[in-house]
């Protein structure tokens, strides 16, 4: 008896599904294009979509004098040559060399097209951050990189030029205090203009891309 | 008629698996290559949980003089470390402590850390398992490739 049941209710199964069978299917079909077409959107949750280096400077950023890591003057306007600068301090132990290390993929994938495009490491870090230190960090990294320090205030004329933002963050940690800062990275080019600002979540080819169009 | 006895037999076995004190493991750990001059640098570390809710209480290591945890935030587009003292680790779940993101932070090295060599790391949790594990040292670029960004 149970035996003819389990039989029967196959059965009903096997029509149920025989008449479903291409609904079914159809309904995968169109999940998949969905799925398929969502795709490119899923990429770039946060990137800037456009990478195309506009004609016009931005109306913040511009020139500014620092002290470089050996120590001598460094005016912006008197470079006549293009920078990927950004702000950090050495005794950051993973956004900056994460950065440091994002800028190296950017270099290689450059190769020549990088011409004398150099990494500015601004430190917002004047007390712990000498010359010295800088130089001696800098110099770890495969990245063609200028230090720059200076006084606290004259740092902080930067950081409020460029829009960014840095807090000293004293929690207790034995590494003294900390500082949570913004991880821009800007794009200058030989005329000292800002061209372009790059956020963490652009990726090394989505900067190497931009930073050719200068060279165009 | 076997398959009654089955049953409870394997029911029985479900039961004596669930005896089986609660275990966490400890997987992926690396640590950063220092950055001369700087004293410091950045362990990572995933954290499986096989057990009821427990957390991340403390680490330490021989190479360095302490161990801290820290959380990393972006909000919006800066980045904001905080020292904590327990990461909690869900139940049945795990915790990842990679670049870009959380991690244990290494404060008064006592020797340069070079990439390919590698250190022990002693993680301790609420619930009293204290275990070490060896962590390899990575260089910065390889480290960056493994990270969020």
């Amino acid at each position: 008896m149970q035996k003819i049941k389990v039989l029967l209710l196959t059965h009903k199964a096997r029509r149920w599904w025989g008449g479903r069978r291409c609904t079914l299917y159809l309904a995968l079909c169109t999940l998949h294009l969905f799925l398929f077409a969502c795709q490119p959107l899923e990429r770039t949750p946060q990137g800037d979509p456009d990478l195309t280096l506009s004609a016009e400077p931005h109306s913040f950023g511009g020139d500014f004098t620092l002290v470089d890591h050996d120590g001598n003057a460094f005016r912006l306007a008197d470079q006549q040559r293009p920078f990927l600068l950004f702000f950090g301090y050495a005794s950051c132990p993973d956004a900056c060399p994460q950065t440091l290390a994002r800028l190296a993929r950017v270099y290689a994938l450059l190769g020549e097209d990088a011409r004398d495009l150099t990494a500015l490491f601004v430190s917002v870090d004047s007390k712990r951050d000498s010359p010295e230190v800088l130089k001696t960090y800098l110099s770890h990294f495969d990245v063609p990189a200028i230090g720059l320090t200076g006084s606290q205030d004259r740092i902080d004329a930067v950081v409020k030029r460029y829009a960014a933002h840095y807090e000293i963050n004293d929690q207790n940690s034995a590494a003294g205090y900390l500082i949570d800062h913004s991880l821009y990275i800007y794009l200058i080019d030989h005329k000292g203009d800002l061209r372009f600002f790059f956020r963490p979540s652009h990726t090394a080819e989505e900067i190497a891309t931009v930073a050719r169009q200068l060279f165009r | 008629m076997y398959l009654f006895l089955l049953i409870p037999l394997v029911l029985l076995g479900m039961g004596c698996r669930e005896q089986i004190p609660a275990s966490l493991t400890i997987k992926n750990a690396r640590v950063r290559q220092n950055i001369p001059p700087q004293r410091i640098t950045a362990a990572y570390v995933s954290i499986h949980n096989r057990g009821p809710a427990n957390a991340l209480i403390s680490a330490s290591t021989p190479v360095a003089e302490i161990a801290e945890i820290h959380v990393m935030t972006t909000d919006g587009n800066m980045m904001r470390m905080k020292k904590i003292d327990r990461l909690p680790i869900p139940a049945n779940g795990s915790a990842t402590l990679q670049p870009g993101g959380n991690h244990l932070m290494l404060i008064g090295l006592k020797r340069d850390l070079a990439p390919g060599d590698s250190l022990d790391l002693t993680v301790a949790f609420a619930n009293g398992q204290i275990q070490t594990v060896r962590a390899r040292i990575v260089s910065n670029p390889q480290m960056n490739a493994d990270g969020r960004r």
